[in-house]
């Protein structure tokens, strides 16, 4: 199953991508909303690189994801893929695009789950739901981090090319 | 032995659930490499289970093969055992475990105690007798015993399941190897000490932390073995200590074998303790609220003359010896636990909060 979610925000693209290349603000990004937990990632974003999360389903269950990136463009586009929990397919690629108002934050997710948990059909049925909601809180957590300027603070002391 | 076969079927579904929800959706550990050593502990569940989900609601089994559903229960606990020592190693990447499965193997390590006394309470009789076995389905419905003829096919393929995923992970390189080709820049692992997160690797000074002092582990293993011990004694021989102290044998023995049940299963979680006794601190308090609250009953017991004072001697071996290590180990915990809320409140260099 294919998901799409596209939102603007109010900041400028290559400050953005370079919030988002940082998988540690996963966890702000979803503070507050679906409980997620960095377990491991390493130091710098590229391809081939590893990010290991925590998600917990239904309030309960901790369930773990191991991504693998195969897409790194700054500040355009980067992906991951799953190499690790309970799907058999999830490919995410973030895109970029510059806008007068800020930056267009796109996201294509494919996400196939195997037969014994239901398949297309557990996607539609258990999943859909929680992952437009994920990425509904997302998108508020990220407007309102640019309103109350802690967006500001989190990426300041980062070194952006052309950034006077 | 229909309540044996109960708690078998209710030990099967709880057994099933933790591994549909926790091994396969959570942790996913059939394609961990660092869960090798886990895998191979539950595949040799599987043929243990099968065999008592066949033969306790169907079979009488007495001399030789009653000895051998004795063997099979001791075995089932070395594995558990040898099972819980993995489990904080083989899920350290995948961020622990978690809560929801560490309350669930305490809850089935209490329906294992209870299965195995109620067996014994219905079986202990068969060890004696010729060996033979027969055929000899008990009060149950036949829909339950059929469904555990069900399980038992099932947990012998998912043991199957568990011998091949740990045959094909064998020279996978573990997690907490992974170097990024080409750089030199090591996997950053994110531990919770104390409730403070700290960016460290899997060998560095956190996990030791986490770990504690070398002598904490060696006290929480002898406080483990010590209780299995004395627990099973309880449980095998419920009419010796009275014997030994001069009391009258207690009306009901299995009471007196619950509470060795219950000393058994605090072993179980020693155990657990011993493999990180910084984390696992509140199975330590619960354990010394036990070693005081135990001994005061006694001293009021003998200054009562309920007890001979002989009886109190078992408070020294069971109680008053580990006051101190266990005292010890809590102080470190609460020490560890305020080292964590400084660094997070004063931001120190290993610090990730920003």
């Amino acid at each position: 199953m294919h998901f799409h979610f596209e939102h603007v925000v109010r900041f400028p693209r290559e400050i953005l991508f370079r919030f988002f290349e940082n998988p540690e603000r996963l966890e702000v990004l979803h503070a507050g909303g679906s409980k997620v937990r960095v377990l491991a990632h390493e130091t710098q974003l590229r391809v081939g690189a590893e990010t290991w999360i925590e998600f917990t389903l239904a309030g309960c269950l901790p369930v773990v994801l191991g991504f693998r990136h195969t897409l790194f463009e700054a500040p355009f586009r980067f992906a991951e893929q799953a190499i690790h929990g309970p799907f058999s397919k999830f490919i995410h690629l973030h895109e970029f695009e510059p806008r007068a108002d800020g930056t267009l934050v796109r996201d294509s997710l494919e996400v196939r789950l195997p037969w014994y948990y239901g398949g297309e059909s557990g996607v539609g049925h258990l999943l859909a739901r929680y992952i437009s909601n994920a990425f509904q809180h997302r998108a508020e957590t990220l407007d309102q981090l640019v309103r109350e300027g802690t967006m500001k603070q989190f990426t300041e002391h980062l070194e952006i090319p052309g950034r006077t | 032995m229909e309540i044996p076969t109960c708690l078998l079927f209710l030990l099967g579904c709880l057994g099933a659930t933790d591994n549909a929800l926790h091994h396969a959706t959570a942790h996913g550990i059939r394609s961990h490499p660092n869960s090798v050593g886990e895998l191979v502990t539950h595949s040799l569940r599987g043929p243990i289970y099968a065999a008592l989900f066949v033969l306790i609601p169907n079979a009488v089994l007495q001399g030789f093969f009653a000895w051998g559903l004795v063997a099979l229960f001791v075995f089932d606990v070395i594995i558990s055992i040898w099972d819980f020592s993995l489990e904080q190693g083989s899920r350290r990447f995948l961020g622990g475990l978690p809560s929801g499965e560490y309350v669930l193997h305490m809850i089935m390590a209490m329906v294992f105690g209870g299965l195995v006394i109620s067996t014994w309470h219905g079986a202990s009789a068969w060890l004696n007798s010729p060996t033979r076995i027969a055929y000899a389905p008990t009060g149950v419905p036949v829909m339950l015993r059929v469904i555990m003829v069900i399980m038992a096919v099932l947990v012998m393929f998912s043991g199957l399941q568990d011998a091949l995923a740990a045959w094909r992970l064998w020279s996978h390189p573990l997690r907490c190897d992974i170097q990024p080709p080409g750089s030199s820049d090591p996997v950053i692992q994110l531990s919770n000490i104390g409730g403070k997160r700290l960016v460290t690797s899997p060998t560095d000074a956190g996990e030791r932390a986490k770990r504690g002092p070398g002598w904490m582990r060696v006290i929480l293993i002898a406080a483990g073995v010590y209780n299995l011990a004395w627990g099973a004694w309880v449980v095998l021989f419920p009419a010796a200590l009275f014997r030994w102290t001069g009391l009258a044998t207690a009306n009901y023995p299995q009471i007196w074998q619950c509470v060795g049940m219950i000393v058994g299963v605090y072993g179980v979680g020693y155990l657990i303790a011993a493999h990180a006794p910084i984390v696992h601190w509140p199975i330590v308090l619960v354990g010394l609220l036990g070693k005081i609250l135990g001994p005061l009953g006694m001293f009021c017991s003998v200054a009562k003359g309920d007890f001979p004072a002989s009886m109190a001697w078992t408070c020294v071996t069971n109680d008053l010896i580990w006051w101190v290590p266990f005292a010890l180990i809590l102080y470190h915990a609460y020490a560890a636990r305020r080292l964590g809320l400084f660094e997070k409140r004063y931001g120190l260099p290993q610090n990730i909060g920003s």
